[in-house]
């Protein structure tokens, strides 16, 4: 698909393909409805920016995927660091978390478990997995976005479904 | 790919099938096996499993997300938020940049090689009456020239040399005094 009509209708056309998956893909990966959505902001303002440089609309939809992805492990990343960076500012000396066992139930139960399985998965795994089953995206558009092989993407969402599969078999999580 | 990957390429090739990414003749072929062997059977059911756990959980609503996106893009006037033509980024292709580069080289060459001195003026006319002045201006680098110029112009009678007027002028040598006539 190439860029025909006006600027505006090119983005609007553009935004109205990708973004129902680049939102999904940002969720499964940040668990937050709402960060999911600011992340798809930027990413579509970013696009703004750099449209003319991206005429093809089917590269426009690969790259702000990829935009939305590297956003959503960032994001995550930044928030890893600062729980660590808090945890050491208030929690020093002791490396026990101040959390009771109910707090803790409640969190964890607040988070679906499907997202907290999704979690415990590697970066490099559960992009792919998720592009897959939530972006609804093939091997040969994943690898686009990620600018690996088909054979590589195919690797790795078998990898990523074994491991799932044995975070399932050692857990108390309900599998229908 | 691990070694581990390449000792189990049938459990890849099955969850290529769950995802409906294999060849028809591939997904044909191991659509037969799965009838006939049970232990395949059960390592397909498991990636199943897995995957009908990733899709018990409905996705939320992202309607209104989309919508409310939509507004505030749009609240960015389209057309100012996009920088002007002249300041936009270009992707220049770097052979493009290498081409061009060996037509600036290949252009100065030539000029070197072939282009005539540039330094001095026209032609000087010969005066025409007693007490005329002509002026003369050449590059340092060619004092030579000028001198052989100045040797087959009759009717001189007085030359004065006048240096440039710059810091980086240097004096190279001694004087040297030039016979009438060279």
């Amino acid at each position: 698909m190439t860029r025909e009509g006006s600027a505006q209708d090119y983005f609007r056309r553009v935004y109205e393909d990708v973004y129902p998956i680049a939102v999904r893909i940002a969720y499964r990966i940040t668990s937050d409805i709402e960060v999911a959505e600011e992340l798809c902001h930027e990413a579509f303002i970013k696009f703004l920016d750099k449209m003319d440089a991206i005429p093809d609309a089917q590269q426009a939809k690969y790259w702000i995927i990829r935009v939305v992805k590297n956003l959503s492990l960032n994001n995550q990343k930044r928030l890893g660091r600062e729980a660590v960076a808090n945890r050491r500012a208030y929690f020093e000396p002791s490396a026990v978390s101040s959390e009771t066992g109910e707090t803790s139930y409640l969190k964890r139960e607040a988070q679906s478990h499907v997202q907290q399985a999704l979690a415990t998965l590697p970066d490099n795994l559960r992009v792919v997995l998720v592009m897959k089953e939530y972006g609804d995206l093939s091997y040969k558009e994943i690898g686009s976005v990620l600018g690996i092989s088909e054979t590589n993407v195919k690797v790795r969402a078998h990898r990523a479904r074994e491991k799932l599969a044995e975070y399932l078999d050692g857990g108390d999580v309900y599998v229908p | 790919m691990s070694l581990e990957d390449m000792r189990s390429p049938e459990d890849t090739r099955l969850s290529a099938y769950l995802d409906d990414e294999l060849s028809v003749s591939e997904s044909q072929r191991l659509g037969d096996r799965l009838q006939q062997d049970a232990e395949l059977q059960d390592r397909y059911a498991r990636l199943r499993g897995v995957q009908e756990f990733l899709r018990s959980e409905g996705d939320p609503s992202f309607q209104e997300a989309m919508e409310r996106t939509w507004h505030r893009l749009s609240l960015r006037n389209f057309e100012q938020q996009r920088p002007n033509w002249w300041s936009r980024p270009v992707a220049v292709p770097f052979s493009a940049v290498a081409a061009a580069f060996a037509i600036l080289v290949l252009v100065g060459g030539l000029l070197i090689r072939f282009g005539g001195p540039t330094y001095f003026s026209a032609e000087p006319q010969q005066a025409d009456r007693f007490g005329d002045t002509v002026e003369l201006s050449a590059h340092a680098r060619e004092s030579e020239e000028l001198l052989r110029r100045l040797s087959g112009w009759e009717s001189r009678d007085e030359v004065t040399i006048q240096l440039p007027e710059s810091r980086t002028f240097e004096f190279v040598g001694q004087p040297v005094i030039v016979p009438a006539g060279h």
